[in-house]
């Protein structure tokens, strides 16, 4: 474990001092010229890239509109200035979304307003320099695109499109984040995050097929690539490969089983994440999407169904008809597409489903809301559908479930401080820090009502949090995924009412 | 009134007018030159949201301060928005009434409600300069641009409250003064942040209406999560 000092749990989220400078070398890996090039950027910074910067620039601005806009539009009235996780884990001021922003907004200034063009420096305009360049390869890796501040900015100004626009012109110019361009590479070329090959994943889902077996003399089987089934199931890759991922798959497994489901995983689409997003990267975005799209029309499938991932839902939920539909080949009676904690709840309140509560009597859970899903998607019928479902399903299947304090959950749940692209080793420093809100938040719920099992939707708070637990004494073991307690609960067998 | 106080109530009013008309009127071509992007994402969620829905909601809200987070939390915040903007308002509406309608400063009413409005913004305005200067995180953020067009308007909103009576027989320096600000002020304001209202309807009728179509607004709180 790296030497990391990790802020104290007192259980109080306390707005730090301004450190100017405090977390200006944390930054990520740099992606090597051969990665650059396989992912289809330049392979470092051109002799020309001030002028090749500015003129991407303009198309970024063009192309994107909203982009503009939130340049523009921002008063600086430092309504955002504490909201950050980072800035609250750091104290450094360029943590502060608007700060972060500014890094953008001076060059916007500089080069596409006339008061910037006129006035300069005084009209807080800046020229783009390779120090400021470097700056922005910082700060804008310290955002985790988790969109806390935008709930309470005034006008709504999105810090994660400009972080994701910033990222874009990075990778234009040659320079991107080694972390996250080999993952966009992996999932377009094998099809997963992981680079985990089809007989791999199939071994996983082998031991998966063993383990319940062995645990509950059940045969609960997880298919893969079978055409004519109903359920194309995507998931994060993460849950193929370990705790506390792997439990939750087991648990959509049983629920699939339970529901007598026709349903299939792909060994072509084997991952729901989706990095081109994190780097703000439009083709990236579309070219690992359409994989899932194009797997669930070979396959011949009804309806999409969704594991527990932030982001993947986002982007599938979000993004999937501008990116590649329309999807009029699936079953139209099913929204597209769905997500388990959907299914699960519906077979739930169908009496589909049996649950022994006293199966998770052990813990006492709380739950994590994702941003990706909370801030940026919806789930259910109604408004707010995000927040309730996952809940009532865990009340379901455990006896004892306490939420955090109403400002770190729901709309303004805290990032868990590696979302975004930001989940890489070179970044745990700024990880644990930026983890801090949510620890504190966490430490009174344990203090008051003994937590001790750390709900999720999301692949990548799961793979956070076992990281950034020990830093603050608490148990990895801790973290586990809603469909983990769904799984440890559920009655195998006794299928009634669907 | 001397020549001077009348060229500059009217002549340079009008200059400064056209001025930022023809910037304003470039500014909103150059928006509605914009086509929005085609939502491809089909029109989601419960019966009652639409993208007109959205779009009202979205527009409406900045007078549904309990809605918004920033003044949900911050009553007084939101208190010092409105009467800072009600002041630019009244301060805007006397450069019209002076040399157009001196006649309604006749009435003791009138100038009562302009000088209530102006000077509640000057006292606003002097409280986020302080809170500019003061306030370690805001002062972190902020830009020349920001320091200076908080102190224009702030004094502006000085000379303003001071020629509500419009009365010139002290001298005229204070009307003299507010209209070359005013003049200032209007030639300025394209290129600094306070153009943030040009950008503001469109965004918020977009946001909205974009919303609206997935079924997100009107936003309403489920009491479902917390605790039980």
């Amino acid at each position: 474990m790296a030497k990391i000092e990790a802020p104290e749990l007192t259980g109080k989220i306390i707005t730090p001092k301004v450190k100017t400078g405090a977390s200006k070398d944390l930054k990520v890996f740099l992606a090597k010229p051969e990665l650059m090039t396989k992912v289809s950027f330049p392979s470092e910074k051109p002799a020309d890239w001030k002028e090749k910067f500015i003129e991407n620039f303009g198309v970024i601005l063009n192309k994107y509109k909203s982009v503009r806009v939130f340049l523009d539009i921002c008063v600086r009235c430092g309504a955002c200035t504490d909201k950050c996780h980072f800035y609250l884990g750091t104290g450094d001021p360029r943590n502060m979304p608007v700060y972060r922003q500014e890094l953008m907004r001076t060059v916007y200034r500089k080069y596409f307003t006339t008061g910037g063009k006129l006035f300069g420096s005084l009209g807080a305009a800046q020229e783009i320099t390779d120090e400021l360049l470097d700056e922005w390869m910082t700060y804008f890796y310290q955002c985790s695109e988790c969109r806390r501040c935008s709930v309470f900015c005034p006008y709504g100004i999105d810090t994660a499109e400009i972080t994701m626009a910033a990222r874009e012109l990075l990778d234009s110019i040659g320079m991107g984040s080694k972390y996250n361009l080999e993952i966009v590479n992996k999932a377009e070329t094998l099809g997963n995050n992981l680079g985990m090959p089809g007989p791999a994943i199939r071994n996983t889902l082998d031991f998966v097929e063993e383990d319940i077996k062995e645990k509950s003399n059940v045969d609960v089987k997880l298919p893969m690539d079978v055409e004519g089934a109903d359920i194309l199931f995507v998931t994060p890759s993460a849950d193929f490969f370990a705790s506390p991922h792997i439990e939750s798959l087991a648990g959509y497994a049983k629920v699939f089983h339970q529901a007598g489901a026709s349903w299939t995983m792909s060994s072509y689409a084997s991952e729901g994440g989706n990095f081109g997003m994190f780097i703000g990267n439009y083709n990236h975005m579309k070219a690992i999407n359409a994989r899932i799209w194009k797997a669930a029309r070979e396959l011949k499938v009804k309806r999409v169904i969704v594991g527990e991932c932030g982001h993947a839902w986002r982007v599938l939920y979000a993004f999937s008809n501008s990116l590649n539909g329309p999807f009029d080949f699936l079953d139209s009676r099913y929204r597209v597409p769905q997500h388990i904690c959907e299914y699960t709840l519906d077979l739930i309140k169908r009496g589909a489903l049996k649950f022994d509560k006293t199966a998770n009597d052990q813990f006492s859970v709380t739950y994590h809301d994702s941003c990706n899903v909370a801030r940026a998607t919806r789930m259910g019928e109604t408004p707010g559908d995000q927040f309730t479902i996952p809940r009532e399903i865990i009340r379901t299947v455990c006896n004892k479930f306490v939420d955090m304090d109403a400002d770190t959950i729901g709309d303004r749940t805290f990032c868990c401080g590696g979302g975004g692209g930001t989940l890489t080793d070179e970044l745990i420093d700024i990880r644990v820090k930026g983890a801090m809100p949510r620890m504190q938040a966490l430490k009174r719920v344990k203090d008051s009502h003994n937590v001790n099992f750390f709900a999720l939707i999301c692949a990548i708070c799961k793979a956070q949090f076992t990281k950034v637990f020990p830093y603050y004494g608490i148990d990895m073991e801790e973290v586990g995924g809603v469909h983990q307690l769904v799984s440890n609960a559920i009655i195998l067998g006794a299928k009634e009412g669907i | 009134m001397s020549n001077l106080l009348h060229f500059s109530e009217h002549t340079l009013q009008e200059i400064a007018l056209v001025f930022m008309a023809t910037i304003y009127f470039l500014r909103v071509r150059w928006l509605l030159k914009w086509t929005a992007a085609k939502e491809r994402q089909p029109a989601t969620g419960m019966g009652d949201t639409n993208p007109k829905k959205g779009s009202r909601y979205s527009l409406a809200n900045i007078l549904m301060p309990w809605v918004m987070e920033s003044t949900r939390t911050k009553p007084l915040m939101y208190l010092q928005f409105v009467l800072f903007h009600l002041g630019v308002v009244a301060s805007i509406g006397l450069s019209f009434i002076i040399p157009y309608a001196p006649g309604l400063l006749k009435s003791t009413t009138v100038q009562g409600i302009l000088q209530f409005c102006i000077g509640a913004a000057f006292v606003v305005g002097i409280m986020r300069i302080i809170r500019r200067v003061s306030n370690v995180y805001v002062r972190a953020i902020s830009s020349p641009d920001d320091y200076f067009s908080l102190i224009l308007l702030t004094a502006w909103f000085g000379f303003a409250f001071y020629s509500v009576p419009n009365d010139a027989s002290q001298g005229e320096g204070i009307l003299l003064t507010y209209f070359f600000v005013t003049a200032f002020f209007l030639m300025y304001v394209p290129f600094s942040k306070i153009s943030h209202y040009l950008y503001y309807p469109m965004t918020r009728h977009y946001l909205g209406k974009t919303l609206g179509r997935r079924g997100v607004f009107p936003l309403r709180r489920s009491p479902a999560y917390g605790n039980k």
